[in-house]
């Protein structure tokens, strides 16, 4: 059977206003409940790619959504499918308590009240931080924020997850609860990252971008065994990989 | 950041709804400013209810003290302006109505937490802008401090000696890039919003609610402050 693609872009260009050209042609295409890894060296255009997933930017060429092209009739429809969760959760959480925080988005979905905080609950319970409901973001560390962050995203209950640079700043400890927390979902995913242990970690599928391009599209252990390939293009074989290889030879 | 500042001990007072608190608190404040020059009777009364309202919170004395003082130097002014030749009587009724109004705004803070008294804004319809615009600005607050703090940490290393006069230009550059970069943190903000369904309008959580303990203390309290101002009339 064929897998559903849960997310299509087509020949997608992108300027910003000052000028920098971010995205020069961007083909590529995620199936239903898989989860790809979007890496490359910083520049290379992998959040303002993640930006388009759900309309934020709209570039020229084209962006579909479970089969339905991304227009400026139906952001809100889309933004119900795919969830974003920033890389800094300072952006992502505003409101001056937790449970108010997770809860914005149910209610914007047009959810009562009852309903909203019964997701909201649902939500942060799934990441482990129910015991901040009522918390202040700022009471929070950063990892705890982190969590907070994806549950916001997770209440509105998403079929595809965007993640940007998920394991950025993380201790080992809590790097490694975001992690097998992320693996446990079974949504779509798709991570930016510099982490490719992470990504070997969440991901099957790898996309290599660099300047404004991709340069792969793959397997994800296999790209990144690719010693000319990855330093390339900024990044290098992670030692993971190395270890295994030297014990194979 | 002092959170000390942030304190709210639980107490009976914790579980009411932050409108009955609100009221309280106007109520009170109203009727400080409704008395007369000299109505010394009064004010001891009305000073006997804080106490009353202040005991019920639990507060720290310490913290109502550290809470209280920034009213001081007003109230040295006053006593300056008498030693000048103003009025006794002025000085006295301006300093007394200071303290207890101050006195009962410290009551609110203390017992009303700032994501409490928000939600009795926003259901006492004072317009959204302006609980949007308080609420931001409660959330970004340590934000902010925190990252002007970094930024001021990362200058000092690398200008190890006496700031002069000189160094304001410098100072002045940290402080517009510190706009710059929340003028950027604000455009995410909204990004993150937009990504979560926002269409402008604002929909919040309702968590509190008026129950009988809430009506029974705010006729008990408004009873009281009648008695208070018709018996020492």
């Amino acid at each position: 059977m064929r897998v559903r693609e849960a997310i299509r872009v087509e020949n997608l260009h992108y300027r910003y206003p000052d000028g920098t050209y971010a995205l020069k042609g961007v083909s590529l295409c995620v199936g239903e409940g898989e989860s790809v890894a979007i890496v490359g060296p910083n520049g290379a255009g992998k959040t303002t790619l993640l930006l388009h997933f759900n309309g934020i930017l709209r570039g020229s060429g084209k962006v579909f959504v479970f089969g339905e092209e991304v227009t400026s009739r139906n952001l809100l429809a889309v933004r119900k499918l795919v969830g974003l969760v920033f890389q800094d959760p300072d952006d992502q959480l505003f409101m001056p308590t937790v449970l108010e925080d997770v809860a914005f988005g149910p209610l914007n979905l047009g959810l009562s009240q009852e309903e909203a905080v019964k997701r909201a609950i649902n939500a942060l319970e799934m990441v482990g931080m129910s015991y901040a409901a009522n918390k202040s973001p700022h009471q929070l560390s950063f990892g705890e924020r982190k969590r907070v962050a994806i549950a916001t995203v997770l209440a509105m209950e998403p079929k595809v997850l965007v993640l940007d640079e998920p394991t950025a700043n993380l201790d080992p400890r809590s790097r490694r609860q975001l992690l097998s927390l992320l693996r446990r979902l079974e949504v779509t995913k798709i991570v930016a990252t510099h982490d490719l242990d992470a990504a070997l970690f969440l991901c099957d599928k790898a996309i290599l971008m660099d300047d404004g391009q991709i340069v792969a599209i793959g397997e994800t252990r296999e790209i990144f065994s690719d010693e000319a390939l990855m330093e390339a293009h900024g990044l290098e074989v992670p030692p993971s990989i190395l270890a295994l290889q030297s014990r194979s030879d | 950041m002092n959170l000390y500042l942030l304190q709210h001990p639980q107490s009976w007072l914790s579980n009411l709804d932050g409108r009955t608190k609100l009221a309280v608190f106007f109520v009170y404040v109203l009727a400080v400013l409704s008395t007369k020059p000299g109505a010394y009777l009064t004010w001891l009364s009305l000073t006997g209810l804080l106490l009353v309202l202040l005991a019920l919170a639990r507060l720290q004395i310490r913290w109502i003290v550290f809470r209280l003082a920034p009213v001081l130097p007003f109230a040295a002014l006053g006593a300056f302006g008498v030693l000048l030749g103003g009025s006794k009587e002025m000085f006295l009724q301006v300093t007394v109505k200071m303290l207890l109004c101050v006195g009962a705004a410290v009551w609110l803070s203390g017992t009303t937490p700032f994501t409490q008294l928000l939600e009795a804004f926003r259901k006492l319809k004072v317009p959204p802008l302006l609980t949007v615009m308080l609420s931001f600005m409660f959330r970004y607050l340590f934000v902010l401090a925190e990252e002007a703090v970094r930024m001021s940490r990362a200058y000092q290393s690398r200008c190890p000696r006496r700031q002069t006069l000189k160094d304001a230009e410098t100072i002045g550059r940290l402080a517009g890039a510190l706009m710059l970069r929340t003028y950027n943190r604000a455009e995410r903000i909204y990004l993150a919003m937009l990504s979560r369904g926002f269409t402008g309008e604002f929909r919040t959580l309702s968590v509190q609610k008026l129950t009988f303990a809430d009506i029974a203390f705010l006729a008990f309290f408004v009873g009281s402050v009648t008695v208070i101002l018709v018996a020492t009339h």
